[in-house]
């Protein structure tokens, strides 16, 4: 700034306005990202804090492969603070294996099946597209489901599984 | 066979997964904001200590006195909530001017002002902390100059040659006027009109005409915003501190900014909690700080070269 002529005003966007631009789009796809696999909002806010602040010490190698670096590391994080949770190991193997596609590619189709995902949750119907939310999204059991609607279990594992037969369906196509 | 068991499995896991986080809850663009915010202030603070460790290595107390700074920030463990509010600038002892050839830069230290007349002679008070960078003559076309910190531009006529003041991230467009430009970095620049009209933009976007009595301000959401300015907003000029009803974080950034010093919270409610208040800007920060205990709101001391504000 002190070395600057008053007459070349356009300067390069600093860091910290290269960086804002990153973390604006990336932050909140994260948190979603990290809430599924934490099944806990707290946690995943301090995990995707963490990564942001190991991108900033390395922001300027960091290039245009930024946004997959960014979902990989918040995997990473993820599932080591799982294993520090000592949660079941179970469980941990469930989050390994759903994102196994995902780390082999580089997280390139991420998004664009979240889009697709999005758009086909959108036209579900009742209480299918609740059940699903309940059971992915919120991590509640068959049996806490079926408490909060008012329906057998049995009921809730039928919606469940009636989704993902359409949902494997509409994917694939 | 058990391949394709597990095969399935795996898509079955993914699907879940990615229906978990399509129906999930996305942040706001507010909440992102503010997730910014808290991200990057201390990451400021602590980048702004690190270049003053280069400068101020000659000396060996210097770099004493570095460390101390630098000493809350190494500790891990944070018993309590930290808040900073503003951090102190680098600004000189006393006031300096710089010229280099065509080019003139004025600086200004802790709780000073200083006037100055450009060649097309538009007046300038340039605030504390303060640094303006201009041309000893303005060329025929247009007259810029650059400002770090707070400003009132009495521009005079000259239609042919419109007036530019460029700022980290407001710029500001005139023809013949008076305004103040606030631009202190790390806090929220603001521009407020008295006479005449002025053009401002934010780093080259489409620019907006403000009437007399406005004042300019990026918000919380990084846009532009124009809205009546209040009447305490030009009292800085006459030397004093005027504060109705205004919230505690806006009153401690201006303290914080006229005498160069950082000012931290503890608490996190206390940052909006609003305040009456007037001072002379002569009184020396003790005193200005025994004023403000004195109201009984919040409890203000000086450790280690900052304020910090917490509660009684």
């Amino acid at each position: 700034m002190a070395g600057l002529s008053i007459f070349n005003i356009r300067r390069k966007p600093t860091k910290e306005e290269r960086f804002r631009e990153l973390f604006l789009s990336m932050h909140p796809k994260l948190i979603r990202y990290a809430t599924t696999l934490m099944g806990d909002a707290d946690e995943a806010k301090d995990i995707v804090s963490e990564v942001f602040g190991r991108v900033w010490e390395e922001f300027d190698s960091l290039s245009e492969e930024a946004n997959a670096w960014l979902y990989t590391a918040t995997r990473n994080a993820c599932l080591n603070r799982l294993k520090h949770l000592k949660v079941e190991q179970t469980h941990i193997e469930a989050i390994v294996l759903a994102t196994q596609a995902d780390v082999d590619n580089g997280y390139w189709e991420h998004e664009a099946l979240l889009q697709k995902a999005e758009a086909i949750a959108r036209s579900l119907p009742e209480p299918t597209c609740t059940v699903l939310r309940l059971c992915y999204w919120e991590k509640q059991t068959y049996q806490q489901v079926a408490e909060q609607l008012g329906i057998s279990p049995d009921t809730v594992k039928k919606h469940i599984s009636k989704a993902l037969r359409m949902l494997r369906e509409e994917m694939n196509r | 066979m058990k391949k394709i068991m597990k095969d399935e499995n795996i898509n079955d896991q993914r699907l879940k997964a990615l229906f978990g986080e399509a129906l999930g809850t996305t942040p706001t663009t507010e909440q992102t904001e503010q997730a910014w915010q808290e991200f990057i202030t201390p990451r400021r603070a602590s980048s702004s200590k690190r270049k003053n460790l280069y400068i101020g290595i000659t000396s060996a107390a210097a770099v004493l006195v570095l460390m101390l700074a630098l000493w809350p920030l190494m500790r891990t463990d944070i018993p309590k909530e930290s808040i900073q509010v503003f951090a102190s600038l680098e600004s000189p002892k006393e006031i300096t001017y710089t010229e280099e050839g065509e080019r003139m830069e004025v600086s200004t230290p802790a709780g000073t002002t200083t006037s100055i007349t450009l060649s097309d002679g538009t007046q300038v008070l340039l605030g504390a902390n303060s640094r303006l960078e201009y041309a000893k003559h303005f060329s025929a076309g247009k007259r810029e100059v650059t400002l770090t910190g707070e400003a009132r531009f009495n521009v005079a006529k000259d239609a042919g040659r419109p007036f530019i003041v460029h700022t980290e991230q407001i710029q500001t467009q005139v023809l013949g006027t008076v305004f103040d430009v606030k631009a202190y970095p790390q806090t929220l620049p603001d521009v407020t009109l008295y006479e005449g009209k002025v053009e401002v933009s934010l780093n080259g976007t489409a620019p907006r005409l403000m009437q007399p009595g406005e004042q300019a301000f990026l918000n919380k959401e990084g846009k532009l915003q124009l809205e009546k300015a209040s009447e305490e907003t030009s009292k800085w000029a006459e030397g004093e501190f005027a504060f109705d009803n205004r919230e505690l974080m806006a009153v401690m950034q201006e303290i914080g900014s006229w005498y160069n010093i950082s000012v931290v919270f503890h608490s996190r409610p206390l940052l909006e909690e609003r305040i009456y208040f007037r001072m002379s800007r002569k009184a020396s920060t003790n005193e200005v700080l025994a004023v403000l205990n004195d109201m009984g709101i919040a409890k203000f001391e000086i450790e280690n070269e900052k304020i910090t504000v917490g509660k009684n």
